[in-house]
């Protein structure tokens, strides 16, 4: 057989939708239509693309009948072919019908055009169609067979008798409805009349066989017309029970996947690229098409459920997944659902694919997040609020807060508090907000029941108002803006069936959303933040004000927190306390009782009294007593209490009264040194406050020059003895000069009235604690007087070259010696000779080159400059302190050069440094207060011990010197390493005080105890120059204190022993009593225990016996 | 089953304790011994193994004392069936922290051992299963 009969080729079928045109099509759809219509069929296209008009327009009638679930059945010819159609519905899974099967079938001509060479057509057409039609009857897969007019089997095929399961013969015995199944007889007997009638039917039904085998048949019916009479039907059956099983399975598949959907609480929906709705689920048809079902493939836009910007903008949003492929998820949105109310989604976008990765649209979810995004901002709010509390240092502070952030965060205009007065009689307003809005100036206490804030009240809940309906209550309250409020609410805040606030909020807008239920939420939150500030501002009021010291240490060794008691107490800032570990506070030697204290934090509490440094390095005793432990931050309160006074008192009575003498001995000793230094110098000296110029101290050598007593002195002021004219003068130096040396020529009044010049060096220092000038004064009367004297006289310039113990120099202006006096020998170790042809500049000592140049430079200005106190270089480098005038004399022809008059006042610059020196260590020993005084200059390494003292030790050494390294091996070894680092310390840190407890070991090979306190001094670069230092010999009182600790412990053990001793006997006594009151009807053997009573009271007695004799000899 | 036993050096103390346990139900015959030793000896060796012992234990004894006996049950296959409660004349702060992290040790007692102890300790919750039905 020709192979173009073929169902391959002769058969084209197309599924087609009337709204997407091409869905799908067969291979042999592509080629026969190709080659009748010379199209290229493609998906998508529709019929008009593919036919001429006049055919399209054929099909489009025949689908539009199909539409309604009828078969179409039609010819078409298009060129010369002729083509059968076919046209079936595909019914959709809600019976709707929007695509179609259309099958092409070419007619039989064309076998009839290849038969052609045949010389009678009509005859070779019949042989044509007799061979076609039995082999399409014998060789059709699908069962083929005929009936007669009451529907007997007249002929069948093999197909037929196998799907039968029955013999051909067998079956040309029976009727058809015996295979068809009960339920369909009726339907299939309607069909086979239809077709009787002349109607082709094709349709499905439910088959049985002989043996029972079940089968889905689609049958066709079409009747045998001979002669233009029916004389019987044919029928095709073909077996669509795999498909029809799968068809069910996808069904039931689909129906599943909407249930799932359908539940899913998100929206779901499936857009194609235009846009257009695919799916969506019963959330998305509801909520947002307002639909009772899905009816997406009417292809919804966003433009038709969202305002149109909305829908634009989703649109766009949409475009951009599908053009870039990337997706989006979860990302917050809103959506405004059917009945207008705003959720807060968060939406996915993911493009969808086909299966060749194209994208073809895109599957959206959006999941309802109003509930959790309203919980977060109930949450946030709370938070909000109880930071407020946190952060704000006052509880008004955190009330206005509150009020602002209601006002911020739920959008109300206007916000007050109030809370219950004491006496519970009123409400009392605490705050409001804005700030610059007080809308209540006039009244702000309410009555219960008064107002709005005193209904709140009466009624205990929250309550809402409007102006339109509580005109009364609204009453005034009317914005800068002139806006008055329309809505209100006031909310209680109850905190343990206690009314603790009252909060009122006001809106400007008349339909304002109030938020009831997220402010009545938040109410407990609120009531105990409220309650948290309060009781915390109490408890803050409590630290702040507190006397006692409180803190929070860490065990990390820092201090937490501090309260202002601190700053006062102890003078440190809070930073510098809480930025340094709390050791560094405390005395060295009450570390160790510390650590103690600290180790024991976690089980029990008791007191321990240390020293705490103050800032000015003094030393406060405090008790401590840790409060409570937290574990988890492993903080610990501690409380402390000044005991100072107490110990003080404690000490002074304690304190021996030979230390005291030795004390007072060494003092007056010291103040000894340092008077015969300033007593017995010949130049007049005194020691001046600096602020008033108060005398506070005059030497021997003053008081014989002014002729005042020292007493009539120290009343004084030093501008008693200033001559008139020139307190303008000396008031400025002073005032150029405040904490600086100076010097300075004036005119003295002495007692007896005498005028005197004197020259005065003074240098600045501290006495006694107190800011002070030390002044010398040199009596130049009778110089100047001479000087006066020769000025008159024509010998003058000689006799002051030759007789002056001055050196008189003349120099260049390069400052090149041209002439020396023979005073150059004294001053500098030089001959005149020596020094001509050499400069002064080579002279001066290099530490004083710039200050010198300094002032000769003012020689340009002024006629005559006086240096500054100098050092010069003289023979062998020995270094002399000058003091020297120059005078310009360039322009006077008798000299031509630079005259410069210096003064050697080398001696009393050791002096005045020496005094200086003396002075202050007696301040600084004065304040050390102790036994044996060292001064050890660590330059040298030497230490210089006051020797009367240092023979307690058993040393002696005439000059009262020693080493560095012979006093650290007298050290104790076990205590060398604690003097080390405290050296250490001392040098690295700049500390200046120290104070040490260590053995020394005397002269016979005994240690004693040393209290060693230790000041650093330091030179004018703040390097470390000497320490002085005061030793105290503490052995006694140590071997006390030892030996003390030692008693109590034995005490202590004493006592713990017989508590148990004496309980042993006493316990037994109470058990056995006990025994006879709980039992004492129930016990056989009372005698026994009463017995066993009398030998324990016995034992009893014994051990007291023996306690008593044991404690007498321990006494 | 829950059998007690007492340990104390002092004849008076094991009569007072046995006769107060009686009393209460604790334990109708307990077992009494004066010497740590022979305790250790009888839990070692004698004692049932399907039984719960409470040691009713005294701390300071003149040969063996109760600390030493602590350690000793220690090593004692099954001896998570020993309950100690440690009973003394007079409290130390310290000798009740150790006892408080010794594992066999449920409850201390300050001497003397009445009534009303016994009652409390058959509500501890590792003994209250023997008396629940009281």
């Amino acid at each position: 057989m020709n192979s173009n009969t073929s169902p391959k080729t002769t058969e084209a079928i197309i599924t087609y939708s009337y709204d997407k045109g091409i869905l799908a099509f067969t291979k042999s759809a592509e080629i026969l239509l190709s080659e009748f219509l010379s199209v290229k069929i493609k998906r998508g296209k529709s019929i008009s693309e593919l036919f001429p008009p006049d055919i399209t327009q054929r099909i489009t009638d025949h689908i539009e009948k199909c539409q309604y679930g009828a078969l179409q059945n039609f010819q078409i010819q298009v060129k010369e072919q002729k083509l059968n159609l076919h046209i079936s519905p595909i019914l959709n899974d809600d019976l709707s019908i929007d695509s179609y099967t259309i099958i092409f079938e070419k007619t039989q001509e064309i076998g009839a055009k290849q038969g052609l060479n045949n010389s009678n057509p009509r005859q070779q057409d019949q042989i044509y169609n007799e061979e076609v039609y039995s082999n399409l009857f014998h060789n059709n897969p699908d069962a083929v067979f005929s009936f007669d007019l009451k529907g007997n089997f007249v002929n069948a095929n093999e197909s037929s008798a196998e799907m039968a399961e029955i013999s051909i013969s067998e079956l040309l015995k029976l009727h058809f409805l015996q295979f068809i199944q009960d339920s369909d007889k009726n339907k299939v007997l309607e069909h086979f009349q239809q077709a009787l009638l002349g109607h082709n039917q094709i349709y499905e039904a439910n088959f049985q066989s002989v043996n029972g085998t079940k089968k889905v048949l689609e049958l066709t019916n079409f009747p045998i017309v001979n002669n233009k009479e029916i004389i019987g039907v044919f029928g095709i059956a073909k077996d669509i029970t795999p498909q029809k099983i799968a068809e069910k399975k996808v069904l039931e598949e689909r129906k599943m996947l909407r249930a799932i959907i359908d539940n899913i609480p998100d929206y779901i929906f499936v857009k194609d690229r235009e846009h257009k709705s695919i799916l969506s689920n019963r959330k998305f048809y509801t909520q947002i098409l307002g639909k009772d079902l899905d009816d997406s493939d009417h292809g919804y836009t966003p433009l038709d459920y969202m305002e149109p910007e909305k829908g634009k903008e989703i649109m766009a949003d949409n475009e951009m997944v599908m053009n870039s492929g990337l997706p989006v998820i979860n990302r917050p949105d809103t959506v405004l659902n059917i009945q207008g109310e705003e959720e807060k989604v968060l939406l996915t976008k993911v493009p969808l694919l086909d299966q060749k990765e194209n994208i073809i649209g895109l599957v959206g979810i959006a999941r309802d997040i109003t509930e959790t995004y309203l919980q977060n901002r109930r949450q946030e709010l709370i938070f909000k609020i109880i930071k407020a509390f946190g952060d704000e240092p006052t509880f008004q502070d955190a009330m206005i807060k509150t009020l602002m952030i209601f006002c911020e965060y739920l959008g109300y205009d206007y916000a007050e508090s109030y809370r219950v007065s004491v006496n519970n009689q009123k409400l009392v307003r605490t705050a409001f907000f804005p700030l610059d809005q007080d809308l209540s100036e006039e009244k702000n206490s309410y009555g219960r029941g008064e107002g709005f804030p005193g209904t709140v009240w009466e009624s205990g809940k929250v309550e809402v108002i409007t102006a339109r309906k509580h005109p009364r209550l609204l009453n005034g309250m009317v914005l800068h803006n002139n806006e008055p409020l329309q809505t209100a609410i006031g909310i209680p805040i109850i905190f343990q069936d206690q009314l603790i606030s009252i909060f009122c909020l006001g809106s400007v807008e008349e339909k304002k959303n109030l938020e009831i239920e997220m402010l009545s939420d938040i109410t407990l939150q609120i009531a105990s933040a409220i309650e948290g500030k309060r009781s915390q501002e109490q408890l803050n009021d409590f630290f702040r004000y507190s006397p006692n010291l409180i803190a929070v240490i860490g065990i990390d060794g820092f201090v937490k927190k501090i309260n202002p008691s601190f700053k006062e107490k102890l003078g440190y800032s809070e930073d510098q306390i809480l930025s340094k570990p709390f050791v560094e506070f405390i005395h060295q030697d009450d570390l160790n009782k510390t650590y103690e204290a600290i180790e024991k934090v976690s089980v029990e509490g008791s007191d321990f009294e240390i020293r705490c440094k103050k800032k000015d390095g003094n030393y406060l005793w405090i008790s401590w007593r840790f409060s409570q432990f937290f574990e988890k931050e492993n903080v610990v309160f501690v409380y402390g209490t000044d005991i100072t006074p107490l110990k003080e008192i404690h000490q002074e009575l304690s304190g021996h009264i030979t230390e005291r003498k030795m004390v007072q001995k060494k003092l007056a000793e010291s103040e000894k040194k340092y008077r015969s230094l300033f007593d017995v110098s010949p130049l007049p000296m005194w020691v001046l406050e600096r602020k008033n110029l108060k005398f506070l101290k005059v030497n021997q050598a003053a008081i014989k020059l002014y002729g005042y007593t020292e007493e009539e002195f120290l009343k004084m002021t030093v501008r008693d003895l200033w001559a008139p004219n020139q307190r303008e003068h000396i008031k400025k130096v002073l005032g150029d000069n405040k904490d600086e040396y100076f010097q300075l020529k004036v005119k003295h009044c002495k007692k007896n009235g005498e005028i005197i010049f004197v020259n005065v060096n003074s240098n600045p220092l501290v006495f006694d604690g107190t800011p002070a000038r030390i002044s010398h004064v040199k009596n130049d009367t009778d110089r100047i007087k001479a000087e006066e004297k020769i000025l008159h006289s024509k010998q003058r310039f000689k006799a002051l070259i030759q007789e002056g113990s001055d050196l008189i120099s003349i120099v260049d202006s390069e400052y090149n010696f041209i002439y020396n006096s023979p005073a150059s020998k004294a001053v500098l170790g030089l001959e005149p000779t020596d020094l001509v042809k050499t400069n002064f500049r080579d002279y001066i000592h290099e530490e004083d080159k710039v200050k010198i140049e300094e002032y000769i430079s003012k020689l340009k200005h002024q006629k005559r400059v006086q240096l500054p106190s100098y050092r010069v270089k003289g023979a062998g480098d020995a270094c002399r302190w000058i003091e020297t005038i120059i005078t310009d004399l360039r322009s006077d022809p008798a000299i031509e050069g630079i005259v410069m008059n210096s003064r050697d006042i080398t001696e009393f610059m050791e002096q005045e440094r020496e005094l200086i020196e003396s002075l202050k260590r007696y301040d600084i020993v004065s304040k050390a207060t102790s036994d044996i005084i060292t001064d050890y200059d660590i330059k040298t390494d030497k230490m210089r011990v006051s020797a009367a003292n240092f023979e307690m030790f058993g040393y002696t050494n005439d000059d009262g010197v020693y080493t560095g390294e012979w006093w650290k091996e007298k050290v104790h070894p076990d205590d060398l390493e604690i003097v080390n680092t405290a050296e250490l310390r001392m040098h690295e840190s700049e500390m200046k005080n120290l104070t040490i407890e260590y053995r020394f070991r005397c002269a016979d090979g005994s240690y004693k105890y040393i209290l060693d306190r230790s000041y650093l001094i330091s030179d004018e670069n703040n390097d470390p120059e000497r320490i002085i230092g005061s030793m105290q010999d503490i052995t006694e009182r140590k071997h006390h204190l030892i030996a003390i600790e030692n008693h109590n412990k034995r005490l202590k053990e004493i006592g713990w022993t017989q508590s148990h001793l004496v309980r042993a006997p006493l316990a037994k006594i109470m058990g056995l009593v006990d025994l006879l009151l709980s039992y004492k009807n129930d016990l056989e053997n009372v005698d026994e225990i009463l017995e066993k009573i009398l030998n324990s009271a016995d034992e009893l007695d014994a051990i007291i016996r023996k306690i008593a004799r044991q404690s007498e000899k321990e006494i | 089953m829950l059998r007690t036993i007492i340990v104390d050096d002092d004849d008076i103390v094991t009569f007072l304790q046995r006769t107060i346990v009686s009393k209460s139900e604790l334990d109708p015959d307990p077992i009494c011994f004066n010497d740590a030793e022979d305790a250790l000896n009888f839990l070692k060796s004698d004692a049932e193994p399907e039984t719960n012992y409470l040691i009713m234990l005294d701390i300071n004894m003149p040969k063996m004392d109760g600390w030493e006996f602590l350690q000793h049950i220690k090593l004692i296959p099954g001896n998570e069936r020993f309950h100690v409660v440690m009973v003394t004349s007079s409290i130390d702060r310290k000798d009740k922290r150790d006892a408080a992290n010794n594992e066999h040790v449920v409850d201390f007692i300050e001497k003397p051992v009445s009534a009303r102890h016994c009652a409390k300790l058959k509500g501890i919750a590792k003994l209250s299963c023997y008396f629940e039905e009281n």
